[in-house]
């Protein structure tokens, strides 16, 4: 992890859906998050 | 095998994951600051937080669960003594870090050492652009500290640290100021939404901003796009128009949470309440059971009902806006946020005004000196008045009268 994961843009794949959601995998990793654009972080 | 494609991250997100994909943890209720909009209220050390070895646990549990990264707050955390270690301690247990500041121990030193991780990110709260604006809120000589920290992390080639800017009445008018500044520094500008939890519920009403300010704030995030963040706090104003960059989605227990100093963990950073308590860190199975198996977010991870909101033509953009802006303003979960842009949630606090709106949990304000506990008794103390002239001042002893009071030969 670098700096830029964590600070002016930070991205990474999902850590994993719920145990009981089966989704396609390869579906998921193709997808990215901003750990800023979620909200209940101050 | 089914080749159907799984839905989009964001309706996985809603039903929850098997850990957070960030969660803010405060570390320390103490601060040196007393600010006016205090989310947890915060102030005094509670003698229940966590110890380092807790702490080192919990990292431990953190970094087995593959959270990503935590969002390190308080009270100031800074002022605790084992914060660095532990800092370092995340990080070598890869759990990356970044944490709020009011700065007041960024010393170019520390400045330094900061630049130098690749894994630790550094917000500093800043509230007015001026000093008479961030002090009104912040307390005085907040903002020379602020700026203090910026300078020396900026002269430390810390790039793109957070200037965190709390969207109130009083500094709305001030985005370009706050933007001139964050790029003066080659930081990076973070606006949030003012809440009324903690000590922001005795300032909502003076400090919320406008109706207009809203509309002004919406269109000013817009044209800036990604080049502001906002944490997705402003999903509320999404009913303007186009959503703004971010899930637009409340992620409270579903993919955040929040640890309190005393290990307790709740939905969200704003929701510091026992009806959005989920558990303790310190019970059986830690925090990886509190997250996988308390009841409140079972039931957050359910898809929540919009009540009357969904027959409005917005609520696919705002969602029904903050859970924790409506329960701490006595509106209903299910109702409008009192910010909705439509008004709805205006017309909603009109019509309940009066009733009293729940209190947030947990008061750590430093003790304000003329507050009176029930039951307290006036005392007062000082210095002794200065002695009176020997020829009238009553004598201490007998002896002071004569070297032989009281004493009766055999």
């Amino acid at each position: 992890m670098s700096r830029q994961a964590t600070a002016a843009d930070p991205r990474t794949d999902a850590p994993g859906p719920a145990p009981d959601a089966e989704p396609d995998a390869g579906e998921l990793l193709i997808e990215e998050i901003s750990i800023d654009g979620m909200c209940g972080v101050y | 095998m089914s080749t159907s494609p799984a839905p989009p991250l964001v309706q996985q997100f809603q039903f929850g994951l098997a850990a957070p994909i960030c969660l803010t943890w405060e570390l320390t209720y103490a601060c040196n600051l007393a600010c006016r909009h205090c989310l947890s209220s915060s102030g005094r050390r509670d003698p229940r937080e966590l110890s380092a070895a807790e702490c080192q646990a919990v990292i431990d549990e953190l970094e087995r669960m593959q959270v990503f990264y935590v969002n390190i707050g308080g009270g100031e955390p800074t002022v605790r003594p084992d914060f660095w270690e532990l800092i370092d301690y995340a990080t070598a247990h890869h759990v990356g870090v970044k944490f709020s500041t009011n700065g007041v121990k960024i010393t170019p030193g520390v400045a330094g050492r900061l630049a130098a991780s690749d894994y630790v990110d550094v917000q500093i709260s800043l509230d007015g652009a001026t000093a008479e604006v961030n002090d009104a809120v912040r307390g005085t000589g907040s903002y020379a500290t602020a700026l203090a920290a910026m300078r020396n992390l900026a002269a430390a080639g810390f790039a793109g640290f957070k200037i965190s800017v709390v969207v109130t009445r009083h500094n709305a008018g001030q985005l370009d100021a706050f933007k001139a500044l964050a790029d003066g520094f080659g930081a990076q500008l973070r606006l949030t939404r003012l809440r009324p939890s903690g000590r922001g519920a005795d300032v909502w009403d003076e400090l919320h901003p406008t109706a207009a300010q809203q509309r002004a704030l919406y269109d000013w995030l817009v044209a800036r796009g990604e080049q502001v963040l906002t944490g997705d706090s402003f999903f509320h104003l999404a009913g303007f128009g186009s959503a703004l960059p971010g899930l637009n989605l409340c992620g409270a227990g579903r993919v955040v949470c929040l640890i309190d100093p005393v290990g307790d963990v709740y939905a969200c950073p704003f929701a510091i309440h026992d009806n959005f308590l989920a558990g303790n860190i310190r019970g059986p199975g830690g925090f990886a059971a509190v997250w996988r198996q308390a009841p409140l977010f079972a039931e957050l991870r359910h898809p929540q009902g919009g009540g009357a909101c969904t027959s409005c033509s917005a609520y696919d953009a705002c969602r029904g806006g903050c859970m924790a802006a409506k329960f701490f303003t006595g509106l209903p979960l299910d109702g409008p946020d009192p910010e909705c842009v439509r008004g709805h949630g205006e017309r909603a606090l009109l019509a309940q005004a009066g009733a009293p709106a729940p209190r947030p949990s947990g008061d750590h304000s430093h003790r304000a000196r003329s507050a009176a506990r029930p039951g307290a008794v006036p005392v007062s103390i000082g210095l002794r008045p200065p002695p009176a002239p020997a020829a009238v001042r009553p004598p201490d002893r007998a002896c002071d009268e004569h070297p032989l009071a009281a004493f009766y030969p055999a």
